[in-house]
């Protein structure tokens, strides 16, 4: 076939010139090394076909914008810049690691779903119930400040200017609610954990 | 059952890339236009 006696120099050159065969023909003239190499450092197909992709993106790009220089050959020089990807991904790695699960590995051991599951939930649910129940028992001017405060997200000079009180009121409303709302739960034995 | 002499290479089988992933490099090269501009390269894929 005459396409392969033609020299790598000679099919860049076409390819410059805009005939999208030549690539066609480096590529499959030199694939088989290029994978090859990548592979041969990488010891993953989907890793490699990254990087070996990735590398004639790269070589696209350059011969494109005519940053090509006929300096060295052909292949030292995509080997080059396929060397230069394995380096970068090994980099990039280092700092993510990537990990696969397998027998002795499972990747749900540092996964983790934070949220709460379906009994943890209703769990919760009942607790808020209590706690409303709870703060429902108050004092009016107790409820009042402690609603500000928490659900609200007020100051307590916000809280005292809105009463119409003294901040140290407000402030000693908060504590005399909080205090009221532990006897209650002490007294009717109320466990509010999860 | 006979048993086979003949030895087998290792590495018969050449490594090649996904015939996708070099048919996406020949897509991205016939839609790739870089054009330059001063000092910067802007690239251009037709869709």
């Amino acid at each position: 076939m005459a396409s392969t006696q033609t020299p790598d120099a000679l099919l860049v050159k076409n390819y410059i010139a805009g005939d999208e065969n030549a690539l066609a023909l480096l590529i499959n003239r030199h694939q088989s090394k290029i994978y090859g190499f990548i592979y041969s450092k990488l010891a993953d197909r989907d890793v490699a076909d990254d990087v070996f992709q990735d590398t004639f993106m790269k070589v696209i790009k350059t011969l494109k914008s005519n940053s090509y220089n006929e300096e060295g050959k052909f292949l030292p020089w995509v080997m080059r810049i396929a060397h230069n990807l394995i380096v970068d991904h090994y980099r990039k790695n280092k700092k993510m690691p990537m990990l696969r699960e397998t027998e002795e590995f499972s990747i749900f051991s540092i996964l983790s779903d934070s949220s709460l599951n379906a009994e943890g939930q209703m769990i919760t649910e009942l607790i808020e119930k209590d706690l409303q129940r709870i703060v429902e028992e108050l004092p009016a001017d107790q409820k009042e400040v402690l609603m500000m405060r928490l659900y609200q997200d007020l100051s307590f000079n916000e809280i005292a200017e809105l009463t119409n009180v003294s901040i140290n009121t407000a402030l000693g409303r908060m504590r005399y609610a909080i205090l009221n709302m532990r006897k209650i739960i002490e007294k009717n034995q109320i466990i509010l954990t999860n | 059952m006979a048993k086979l002499y003949s030895q087998k290479a290792l590495a018969t089988t050449k490594m090649l890339p996904k015939k996708e992933t070099v048919n996406f490099l020949l897509n991205y090269s016939k839609v790739l236009r870089i054009v330059k501009a001063g000092n910067l390269n802007f690239e251009i894929i037709a869709n």
